[in-house]
C-alpha cells in the first residue's frame, strides 16, 4: 500500500495551503515524497510546512500563471493540482449580493478552472478538486448559496474535465470533506448544539478528525486510483449517505 | 506497518477474478484472509496461489455458497475458530443467471439472482457483525457494479441488484455505524477471465469510448478495496467509489 500511494518524484500544487485542510493535503503529500508547493495568500503561516511556498490569491489570473510557472520552472513538471483554496460566502441567501455570489464563484471554481487547464497543459496527470457535501445536499442554515453552488459546480467541471482530458492522461476526481474541524467550520464545532446536530445526525456519530482526509487525498493523487475519473469521493462519515 | 497488518478478512467469490484480487492484496498488506467459494478444487488453487505470492498471513479456504445463510453462518464460524476475529469482510461473490428483458425473465432465475447477489450480503453482513464485529467494529465492502447505476440492454435484472447492494450499502451504514463502515466499490468492465466474453473481441471499441481508454484491472478494484477496509478511509461510510475509468462521467452508458 506504501509504494503504490507513493508519490516519489511528482511535483504537486496545494491552494488554498494556509487553511488547516490545505496545509495538512501538502505536508500529507510531501510526506508522500512529492515536492510540494504550497499556494496561498497569507505565506507567513506556511513557512512552517517546510515545503515550498508560493504567494498567490488565486483569484487573480497573473498569480495563477505564476503558480503553475513556478512549480514547472523548478521541477520540470507539474503531476498534481489539489485545487483547495476556497472562502465561504454568506450564509443568508436573502442578504447575498450578486457582486458577492460572483466573487465566491471567482475563488471556488473560476480559478480551479483555469488552474486544472495550467496543469494540464504541462502533462499533470492528477486533478483533486476539493468540493463539499455542500455540493451535494443544503445544510441549511449552514452552508450558503453561492458557496453551495460553487462546489456543486465544481463536482460538474470535475466529471466534464475527467471526460475531456482522461485520453490525455489526466484523471480528475473531487473529494467532498463533511463535517471537519476548519476555520469555516469553527462557529458551527463551538456551538454545542450545532455539534450534537452533527454528530447526532452523522452515521459515525461524531464530526472528521484532522487526517481523516489523509487517505483519501493519496488514494486519488497516486496510481492507487489510476482507473478512478470523473468521480466524487465523498468523505463525511455518512451524513450523505442517510 | 502495513495497512492490514493483523486484521482477518473474509472474501466471498475469492478463489478467482476480482475476489482473488483482492486477496492477494489484502494478504500483500499484512491480513489473514478467508477465501470462501463453492468449488473446492478452485479454492484449493487459489489458496496455493496466495501462498505464493506477497505477505505473510495465513490463508483459509472453505466451500461456501453465498447465497445459503447457513454458509454464512458456518464459513464464519470456521473464521472465528481459526483466527479469533474477523475484521474486515467483502462481498463479492454474484450470480448472473439471466441475459434478457425483464419482462421475460422467469421467477425462479429471478429468485436465483436476488438470493445471491442481494440476500447474500445480509446473510454474511449479519453473521460477521454478530460473531465480532457488533462488539470490536470492523469495516465491510461490498462489490457492487457501475450496471446498479445505468441502464443496460442484456443484463438489467442482474444491475438491479447490484442497485439494491448499493443502496443496502447505506441502509447498513446507518444501521451499524458508528462502529462498522460500510462501503461499495461499483467496477466498470473488468478484464476478468470470467467476463472474457465481454470484454475480449469488443475491447478497442469499448476501450475508445473511455475517458482512460483501457478497461478496469483486477488490481484495480483491489487497491480501492485496500483502501476502504483500512483506517486509511475511517471517515468514509455509506458510500459508492466508482472505478470506471470515466464511463459513469458521460452520457454513453447504453449502447449495444
Amino acid at each position: 500500500m506504501r509504494d503504490l500511494f507513493s508519490l516519489e518524484g511528482k511535483t504537486a500544487v496545494v491552494t488554498g495551503a494556509s487553511s488547516g485542510l490545505g496545509a495538512r493535503f501538502a505536508s500529507v503529500l510531501a510526506s508522500a515524497g512529492a515536492t510540494v508547493f504550497a499556494a496561498a495568500r497569507r505565506v507567513d503561516r506556511l513557512r512552517e510546512l517546510g515545503v515550498g511556498v508560493v504567494s498567490c490569491d488565486v483569484s487573480v489570473e497573473a498569480d495563477r500563471v505564476r503558480l503553475a510557472e513556478t512549480a514547472f520552472a523548478e521541477t520540470g513538471r507539474f503531476d498534481i493540482l489539489v485545487n483547495n483554496a476556497g472562502v465561504p460566502g454568506e450564509t443568508q441567501a436573502a442578504e447575498e449580493t450578486a457582486d458577492s455570489f460572483a466573487s465566491v464563484l471567482a475563488v471556488n471554481l473560476v480559478a480551479p478552472f483555469h488552474l486544472a487547464q495550467l496543469m494540464a497543459s504541462r502533462g499533470g496527470t492528477s486533478i483533486i478538486n476539493v468540493a463539499s457535501i455542500l455540493g451535494l445536499v443544503s445544510a441549511a442554515p449552514f452552508g450558503g448559496a453561492s458557496y453551495a453552488a460553487s462546489k456543486a459546480g465544481l463536482i460538474g467541471l470535475t466529471r466534464e474535465l475527467a471526460g475531456q482530458w482522461g485520453g490525455a492522461g489526466v484523471r480528475v476526481n473531487a473529494l467532498a470533506p463533511g463535517w471537519f474541524r476548519t476555520e469555516m467550520t469553527e462557529d458551527l464545532f463551538s456551538d454545542e448544539r450545532s455539534s450534537r446536530w452533527v454528530d447526532r445526525n452523522t452515521m459515525l456519530k461524531r464530526g472528521g478528525e484532522v487526517g481523516e482526509l489523509d487517505g483519501a487525498l493519496l488514494f486519488l493523487a497516486s496510481d492507487a486510483s489510476s482507473y478512478c475519473t470523473g468521480q466524487v469521493m465523498v468523505v463525511d462519515g455518512g451524513w450523505t449517505a442517510r | 506497518m502495513k495497512v492490514l497488518d493483523g486484521r482477518v478478512a473474509v472474501i466471498t467469490g475469492g478463489s478467482r477474478g476480482i475476489g482473488l484480487g483482492i486477496a492477494r492484496a489484502f494478504r500483500a498488506a499484512g491480513a489473514h484472509v478467508v477465501i470462501a467459494a463453492r468449488k473446492e478444487q478452485g479454492l484449493k488453487d487459489a489458496r496455493a496461489e496466495l501462498l505464493r505470492g506477497e505477505g505473510t498471513g495465513d490463508v483459509l479456504d472453505v466451500v461456501a455458497n453465498a447465497g445459503e445463510p447457513d454458509h454464512a453462518q458456518r464459513c464464519v464460524a470456521d473464521t472465528m475458530l481459526h483466527f479469533g476475529r474477523l475484521d474486515v469482510l467483502v462481498n463479492n461473490a454474484a450470480t448472473n443467471p439471466y441475459m434478457g428483458d425483464l419482462l421475460e425473465l422467469d421467477l425462479p432465475r429471478a429468485e436465483k439472482t436476488v438470493r445471491v447477489n442481494q440476500y447474500g450480503m445480509i446473510a454474511w453482513s449479519r453473521s460477521a457483525w454478530h460473531a465480532w464485529m457488533s462488539e470490536h467494529g470492523g469495516t465491510i465492502v461490498n462489490i457492487a457494479s457501475v450496471g446498479g447505476l445505468i441502464v443496460d440492454p442484456q443484463i438489467g435484472y442482474y444491475n438491479a441488484t447490484k442497485a439494491a447492494m448499493l443502496l443496502m450499502t447505506r441502509q447498513l451504514a446507518y444501521e451499524l455505524g458508528p462502529k462498522v463502515r460500510v462501503n461499495a466499490i461499483a467496477p466498470g468492465v473488468i478484464k476478468t477471465e470470467l467476463a472474457r466474453a465481454v470484454w475480449e473481441a469488443r475491447e478497442p471499441v469499448l476501450t475508445a469510448k473511455l475517458p482512460l481508454r483501457r478497461l478496469g484491472t483486477v488490481e484495480d478494484v483491489a487497491n480501492a478495496a485496500v483502501f476502504l477496509a483500512s483506517e486509511a478511509s475511517s471517515w468514509m461510510t455509506g458510500q459508492a467509489l466508482v472505478l470506471d475509468g470515466g464511463a459513469t462521467a458521460l452520457p454513453i452508458a447504453v449502447d449495444s
